[in-house]
This record gives structure tokens, sequence and C-alpha cells, in this order.
């Protein structure tokens, strides 16, 4: 068990390094000097900007943090290496940077004031995804055939098929607009324009609008996920086995089928966790939710690349430690893993 | 039925007989087959349909619309005042944007990015897809190792975060958009590939002709490739709907196509500050991707269930 | 069918069948004409059509044929464990000490199930649940007929465990089915379908899947298990020889329907249905002259949607007439109640003259006549 979760965060180290380097790459090769995405339409006298290149760490600068000149009187650029060791250094010691914007407030800061809303919207999302789509999926492949279940294979296949902002917004109209009557008209919505990016959600209930459309996609894999394994399991000998016993065919369902089928499903529901977690830019976005994604979305729209860089990685971070954590629960569900992982057979 | 694993000694000769007689045609017969099958399937046709009538529309848009809803693209700004969102009639079916365009219209000339950017993006990343995935489980080995380490460098990011920060590089476009959700995409084609190809390289057959001497490209043009090229069109079937969605996603956030291009997820982004008043703006286009992607869907289902080799025993 | 968490109420006043005495006039087992037909897009598929035997306790029935003949289908009829539609039982029945099997209710057969009738299956390593110790898997049918508790249950698996002779069993009720070879699952099986000591035991192909040294060792502990126990055991086969030393009674079939039924020694000695004589043909004989061809029976089994207008076997018959051709054989019965469905089987020179050698033994006297008879054969070959 323990060589298993060794093995896995082993693997997990070259893959976090290039996805790293990617980002700085994306970042370095981006158009457009940083300084005059600070600066914007001001015009910087030189030694502001050359104490600025000194703080961004894009000239070489002695101990003191002072910059250091060249016989001609010139700062010498940090060469990209150099830059993407201190990078990492800085990400070891949970330092994301600075933004070009926000008055050079630290990446880190900001982050962990948008990481609340994303934290607790996709925990609401997980719940009535994992609720809603194993209930659905399940019924659906006990009574296969049935006019529920071809209700639950139209109803996922539209879902999928269906861009997730568009969804919000077909539940803004309906919720805020055609059944106004109903809601009371300012029901709980964050409708876009009218919350704003630094709005507060005092209430839980307005996290149900936009936890749907992020969990809607999820919800119908869900579902299919749990139709198909629980019918693929209902055919496998051991339940006739299980049958033969004289189980009823309630209590197979129960006892046997439903560990055997849960196992890829807790998977997906996990690994979809991480991706939540990833910040859902598209239905932040809708619903104006100061989350990670809407802060990424403005970020790159600002070309505010610390912002970008700190929140991809941490995003990636995230997700990797997500997945390694839903792989070792995966040995603990199924005991032929875990075997397989301490044998090392 | 419920006891065909096993079969009697006495009957294995006279099977590998059949056999033989079946390997003689063998891509007619599961082609052919499938098609039966997928023939059968009232959705997947339903699909089709859809995508062939969307196809045919898209193509021969210049033919006929300018002429009946008016240009996709300009505006005449005499008019512009008095057209500006009128509900759907007879004139607009689908009612008139802000500018005083025909939704109708901007919607066709819509499929047509939509379309080319889920076919275009989709042959790309099929392409590199197939090449890594094919040098991958061939060469096995260091390769292998690279390769997929690679992979999952790319799958560890979340897709539409890294398209989106790709764009955000490279800048919007539509060029772009082909560029990286087609360069995005191939490290899940190039993981089915060449599992697909890992699990043909195991069937006995394939270790049969190599003992019978065949050469490795004989073995990948008879043996591997036409079991894997089922897969292959399932697969990407279903990435051309996925494809159309990350397009509608990019250029709903501005960074896809550029306007006036008429691409639906632009569309819907310019419906949204109406949808109190003219929700019509953003429902059609959406339904468009809908159906659409849908289309694909059903499609890509029942190619699926018509070329699953394990679908053809029960 | 399906309600959350409810608990299933235990049928008090049900009282074990295998208790009560076999009415007077019937048999353990009785199985009549039983015709199970599966509906299905492409037709009707006629996958059990007319099977009849009887069985009692301490018996051994053979049934015999190749894949498609209907004969694990036939018994999982009779364990009620068909899905019902596809599948739908057209006609007959089957009696268990004198009630049917088919009028039961679901309810009443799962008290049938694994407490009277118990089935163990062809392949022991995906029999098992994966995700399940042996133990509780094994507790469960005792806890659920016999209303053990849990501790009960365990020990009483142990015990079963050591009786199958699975080595260091105490320790092993604790592990999960993958960390047991094909033989030893095989085994667990067998001491699972046995936990409420079962009247009948149906085994279907109970040692296809296993290696050929482990294959004897199972089919020696099931008949171990039987003496001591004096259960009936149906023992399903594609292969003749598997049930040649074990098998009271052996019934062939083929293309859904019993083509001949008798004793073993009626079977192995008087076989007068030619697809028998195939299956004789067929089995590679140790014993008889090393020479004599194996002789494979030509074709395939038919479809079970379109059979054939006359014989099942007709096409495939290197006999068949035109009469074979066009009209369904009848039923030939001879006074000890073996049968026979072929239109030629009542003539005595027709299956002289077309029965094959056979070598199979039940004393070493005969096995001597054999191997003389044998010898002398090969001689004039």
């Amino acid at each position: 068990m323990l060589r298993y979760i060794a093995r896995r965060i082993i693997q997990f180290i070259p893959v976090f390094l290039g996805v790293t380097l990617i980002l700085f790459v994306m970042q370095n090769v981006v158009p457009g000097d940083p300084i005059k995405l600070i600066a914007g339409e001001k015009k910087l006298d030189p030694q502001t900007e050359i104490n600025l290149r000194a703080s961004y760490h894009l000239i070489e600068t002695d101990e003191n943090g002072a910059p250091i000149f060249d016989e001609e009187g010139n700062t010498i650029e940090t060469p990209l290496w150099k830059r993407y060791i201190s990078y990492i250094t800085g990400l070891l010691h949970g330092d994301l940077g600075r933004s070009y914007q926000q008055n050079g407030k630290e990446v880190t800061k900001i982050l962990s004031q948008k990481y609340p809303y994303t934290f607790k919207l996709a925990v609401v999302a997980i719940v009535l995804e994992s609720i809603i789509g194993i209930a659905a999926g399940m019924v659906s492949a006990i009574k296969r055939y049935s006019a529920w279940d071809v209700g639950v294979t139209l109803v996922t296949s539209g879902l999928v098929a269906m861009p997730a902002f568009w969804f919000g917004m077909l539940q803004q109209l309906f919720w805020g607009i055609l059944m106004k009557q109903w809601t009371g008209g300012g029901f709980y919505l964050p409708i876009s324009g009218t919350g704003g990016p630094y709005a507060e959600f005092p209430s839980w209930v307005y996290y149900i609008l936009p936890a749907l459309t992020l969990a809607a996609v999820s919800t119908a894999y869900t579902a299919r996920i749990m139709r198909s394994q629980l019918l693929e399991v209902l055919n496998q000998d051991y339940i006739r086995t299980a049958r033969a016993k004289g189980l009823s065919r309630r209590a197979v369902i129960w006892r046997h089928a439903l560990k055997n089928a849960l196992i890829p499903v807790v998977t997906y529901i996990g690994m979809d966790f991480g991706g939540m977690l990833a910040g859902a830019i598209l239905t932040e976005t809708v619903f104006n939710w100061p989350g990670v994604g809407f802060e990424t979305y403005r970020a790159i729209s600002q070309r505010d690349w610390p912002i970008v860089m700190g929140s991809v990685t941490v995003i990636v971070i995230v997700v990797m430690v997500i997945n390694l954590i839903v792989d070792i629960s995966y040995a603990f569900l199924d005991p032929r893993i875990r075997f397989d992982g301490s044998n090392n057979e | 039925m419920s006891d065909n694993t096993t079969q009697p000694a006495g009957e294995q000769a006279v099977e590998q007989a059949q056999a033989k007689e079946f390997s003689a045609a063998p891509s007619r017969t599961l082609w052919g087959d499938a098609f039966q099958r997928l023939r059968r399937n009232k959705l997947a046709v339903a699909g089709a349909i859809w995508i062939i009538l969307m196809v045919i529309i898209a193509i021969s848009a210049d033919l006929w619309v300018p002429q009946t809803l008016g240009n996709p693209t300009q505006t005449d700004s005499t008019t512009m005042a008095s057209m500006s969102r009128l509900p759907p009639s007879l004139e607009h079916p689908f009612g008139t944007d802000t500018l005083g365009r025909d939704v109708l219209c901007r919607v066709i000339y819509g499929a047509r990015i939509s379309l080319a950017v889920g076919v275009l993006a989709t042959a790309i990343s099929t392409l590199i897809g197939l090449v890594m995935g094919a040098l991958a489980a061939y060469n096995g080995g260091i390769w292998d190792t690279i390769i997929m380490r690679f992979a999952d460098i790319f799958l560890a990011f979340p897709y539409t975060l890294f398209v989106i920060a790709m764009l955000a590089v490279i800048g919007p476009g539509i060029q772009n958009v082909f560029i990286a959700i087609g360069v995005l995409g191939w490290p899940s084609i190039a993981r089915v590939f060449r599992s697909a190809i890992l699990s043909v390289k195991e069937n006995d057959y394939v270790d049969a002709a190599r003992a019978m001497g065949a050469s490795d490209a004989r073995i990948i043009v008879r043996h591997i490739f036409p079991n894997s090229v089922a897969s292959i069109v399932v697969y990407a079937t279903m990435n051309i709907g996925g494809a159309i969605l990350t397009e509608s996603a990019l250029s709903f956030l501005g960074m896809g196509v550029v306007p006036p291009d008429p691409s639906w997820g632009i569309m819907i982004q310019d419906g949204q500050t109406y949808l109190a008043t003219q929700p019509w703006l953003m429902i059609m286009p959406g339904i468009a991707i809908l159906t659409t992607v849908l289309a694909f869907t059903l499609l890509g289902d029942g190619l699926r269930d018509a070329l699953d080799v394990k679908m053809k025993d029960a | 069918m399906f309600g959350f968490g409810r608990k299933k109420k235990q049928a008090t006043d049900w009282v074990d069948l295998k208790t009560q005495p076999v009415p007077e006039g019937h048999h353990l087992l009785e199985v009549n004409d039983l015709k199970m037909y599966f509906h299905t897009q492409d037709g009707v598929v006629k996958a059990v059509n007319g099977v009849s035997y009887t069985l009692d306790r301490g018996e051994t029935l053979g049934v015999v044929g190749e894949s498609g003949s209907g004969k694990s289908v036939t018994s999982l009829t009779i364990m009620g464990l068909i899905d019902m539609p596809p599948g739908k039982i057209e006609g007959g029945d089957v009696l268990y000490r004198g009630r049917s099997l088919v009028k039961m209710t679901e309810e009443e057969m799962e008290h049938i199930r694994g407490n009277d009738i118990a089935m163990i299956f062809q392949d022991p390593m995906t029999s098992l649940n994966p995700v399940y110790t042996i133990g509780r898997q094994l507790s469960e049918g005792m806890i659920l007929h016999r209303g053990y508790s849990k501790q009960q249950a365990l020990q009483r698996s142990i015990e079963l465990l050591q009786m199958v002779g699975i080595p260091n069993a105490e320790q092993r009720v604790k592990d999960y089915p993958h960390e047991f070879s094909g033989g030893m699952r095989q085994r667990v099986m067998i001491a699972m379908a046995l936990a409420c000591d079962p009247d009948i035991l149906i085994a279907d192909e109970p040692t296809t899947a296993l290696d050929v040294t482990i294959q004897a060792q199972i089919i020696e502990l099931m008949q171990k298990m039987q003496e001591e126990n004096g259960n009936a055991i149906i023992m399903i086969t594609h292969d003749l020889g598997v049930v040649a030393d074990i098998a009271d009674k052996i019934m062939v079939m083929y293309a859904g329907q019993p083509v001949e039924f008798g004793t073993a020694e009626e079977i192995f000695y008087e076989p007068i249905h030619p697809y028998t004589w195939g299956l004789n043909r067929s089995i590679p004989d140790p014993v008889i002259d090393e020479k004599r061809p194996l002789t494979p029976i030509k074709g395939n089994p038919p479809s079970l949607v379109n059979a054939p207008a006359g014989c099942a076997f007709s096409p495939r018959c290197p006999y068949a007439t035109d009469l074979c051709r066009t009209e369904q054989p009848p039923t030939y019965v001879t006074e000890t109640g073996h049968y026979s469905r072929c239109h030629y089987a009542h003539d005595a020179s027709f299956v002289s003259a077309n029965a094959p050698e056979t070598s199979r033994t039940k004393t070493m006297l005969d096995h001597a006549a054999d191997a003389v008879a044998a010898a002398q054969e090969g001689g004039e070959a």
C-alpha cells in the first residue's frame, strides 16, 4: 500500500515539472513587455521602470534587491532558465509572485480570497451530482427500457450536448424571469450584472443555480456511467452466483452489484471534483461568481500574467493532488488493486 | 447463449475451417454488418440526417441565404434602428439582433464555423494522436514512456483552461481556435489508439501472424489498423461534438471567433444582455449548438454500438 | 424488486422442502417435457425444447451436449434464474419433491435456491465477487437460509473450507477471491454450494476452465461430498469423458432437445442415436489402440431459430435419409427407460452396423475384453 502511494507520488513529479514549464514558457512567449502592461497608459520615469523590473525579477539584482548594471550602465536581463528556477523556488515556498495590476498585490493573497467561493460552489455541485447522478443511473439500470430509463437517457444526452453557460442562462431566464411571480422577482440569483465580481453571497440559496449549472454535465455523465456499470456488473457471473444462493434481486443489487458498480463512478466523481476546483470559468462568468475561474478569466483578458500563472499552477496542483487521492482511495475500494500494489505482483 | 464460452474439442477443426473462410473478407463483413446495425438505430439515423442537413445548408448558404435573409455580418446603418431586435416573425423566423441582422441567417453562417472547427480541429488532433499513439504502442519502451508522460502532462491541465490559456498566448481568431483545440486534443486520441493497438497486439492472431513470419508493416496494415479503426471512427465522431462545444465556449468568452463573424458562442454572449427582454437572441443559437452536438453524440453512440466487436456476440 | 433499504421480511412459516418426504409416486426431481423459449428480435429461440428426466437422492445425472445445445439453460430454468422476458416457459413442468418449481413465486424460489438446490458455475475466476472476502460470501447463504449469526456462519465457513480441502482455512477465510488459484476457487464454490446441505447440486461445466490435473481433483471432491451428504448431482458438460466415471444416468442434448437418455452403461455400451455415436468417437481414449482415428462430428449445431424441418441432427448425420430431413423423429423408448429421438433407433441391425466399438470400462474384466477386441480391430485395419 505504502509503496503504491510512493510510486504514485514519484510519478507526479515529472508531470508537475512539465506542467509548470509549459506554463512558464507560455507566459514568457506572450508578446508584450510586462512593464507596459503594469504601467498601462501612464508614462514611467526610467528609475521607476528599473525598480519595477527588479522587483518582478526581470533583471539581475544583488542581494539587497538593487539592480546590477553592466559596463555601459544598462541593466542585465535575467535569462529565462534563471527565472524559471526562481519561479519554482518561489512556488515551493508558497510564493506565486505579484499581480501586474491591483497595485502589485500578491497572487497568493488574491487567490486565497477567491478560493473559498470556488470551493463551496464545487462542494455543493459535487453533492448534487453524486445524489442525482447515482440515483438516476441506478434506477435507469434496474428498470432498463422503462419510461424512466428512456427519460434519463434523453435528458443526459441533452445535458451533455449543451454548452454549460447556455444552460445557466436558461435557468436564469426560467427562474428569474418566467417564474418571477413564484420566486418573488428578486430570487436568489446571482444574475450577471447584478452581483458584480465582489458581491457577497451570504445565503446558501445563492448556490443553487450556479451549482446546478456547474453540476449539469457531470451529473449526466455520472448517471450514464452508473447505468452502464450497474448493467455490466449485473451481467457478471458472481451476480448469478449470488442469485443461486437464494438472495433476492434487491439484495443482490444492494449487497453485490452496488459496490462493484460504484468503484468507477466514485473515481469519476473524484476526478470531477478536481475539475470543479479548477474553477468553472464558464459557470462563474455567467453567474459573476467571485471564484478562481472568474478571476482567471479576468486576468487572461487583462493580461495579468502572474495571476493567470499562479491560478493555473494552483489549479493544476489541486487537480493532480485530487487525482492522486482518488487513485489511492480506489485502492482501498478494490481489494485487487490493493494487493497488486503491495505485493507488486 | 449461456454456454458459448467453450468448445468441444471435436468442433474446433470445423470452427477453424470456418474462421479461415471468414477472414477472407473481414472488412466487408465488419462494415457491412455495422452499417446494417446502424440503420436499425433510429437515434443514430436521426443524428446522421441532421448532420447531413446541416452540412448541405452550410455549404449552400451563399447561394440562397443573402438573397432571402440578408447579410450575416454587414448591416445597413439607415435601417439599423428600426430593424433592431425584432421578435420572430414570418420575415425573420428567429427575429433580428441588435444591429438589425437576421438571427436565422447568422445561425446558418455560424454552422459553417462550428462544423469547420469541429471537423478540422478533430482532424488535427486525430492525426497527431494517431502518430503519437502508434509510435508509443508499436515501439514501446522508451518511446512509449516519453510520449505517454508527455500526454500525462497535457492531460493534467483542465482542458478548457488549457485551451483558454493557449488562446490568450496566441491571440483569438478562427485559425487559432483550430490550432488550440486541435493541438491540445491529441493526448486522449493517442491514448485510445495506443490501447487499441496494444489490445490488438495481445491477440493470438497477431502472435500467429508473427510466428508465420509476417512483417511489422504487414501486421499493422492487415491486422492492427482494421481492428482499431473502429474505435478511431467512433472517437473522432464524438470528438467533433466536443470541439464544437469548446469553440462556442471560447467565442462566448471572447477568445474565439472575432466579431462580426457569426459564431454561435458570440451570438449567445450578445444575447445575454437582452435575456430578460429578447430571450430568443440567446435561445436560437443555443438550440443550434445543442442539436448539432447531440446529432454527433447520437451518431457516435450508434457507431460505437454498431462497430463494437464485443457487441457482435450478443 | 427495488426498495430503499427496506429489510426483507423472512417468511417464518416456510418449511424447508428438503426436510419433507418425497410424496408417493414422485421422484426427488422430475422434469417433464420442459420448454424454455427466448423471444428475441431475430425470432423465437427454442433453447430448451421438450426435456424430460427424473433424479433421486444420491444419483448423478450427466447432461452432455455441445455449446448452445440448451444444457445450461435447462438447469438455469430449474433454478428460476432465466430472465423472463426474454425467456418464457412454453410448456412442461419441473417437480421438486412433488412441488412445481415453475409455478412457485419468486419469493418461494428464493427459499429453494441455495437451500434445496444449489449450483456451481463454469468459471471460478469470475463467479466470486471480487470485492468481498471468501468468508463473507460463504456465510451469506447460511445467514439467509439457516438464520445463523455472522459468527456462527463464519465458524461454519471455516469448517466447510477444511472439508473441501483448503489448507489453513482459519486464515484463508479472510482472503479475497483473487488470492486463490482457479482450482482453489472452484473448491470454494463447492463449499459455498454445499453450505446449506442441499438436495441437489447442479454443476455447470465445473472443470472446463481448470487445468487437467485439477479437473480430476474437483470431480473427486464432488463425489466425496456426495457420498457424505447423499445429495443428487446434475453434472453439465460438453465432454462425455468427464461424466463417464461418475454419472448414473446420462442425457445427451442436441439443439435444445434430449436426443438420447439412459443409464451411463447404456449410453456408453448401447447408444442408439447417431449423435451419441459421434460423441463417443470423438473422445480420445488412452486404452484403445492409438491408431484409432478420432472422428469429429462434421458441421455446426443448427440455428435454434430456424430449426431444420425434420430431425435437428439430420444436416450433420451421416445416415440421414429423406424421412429424417422431413419429419421430426418420435421418441423411441426401450423397456429400461432408455430413450432416443431417432427414426431408426428401433432398428437393431442399423444400430449394430453403425454404432462405434467402445472401450469404456466399468470393470477390469470389461476392460480386458475390450482391449482384446480393440487389438483385434487394430490388427484387421
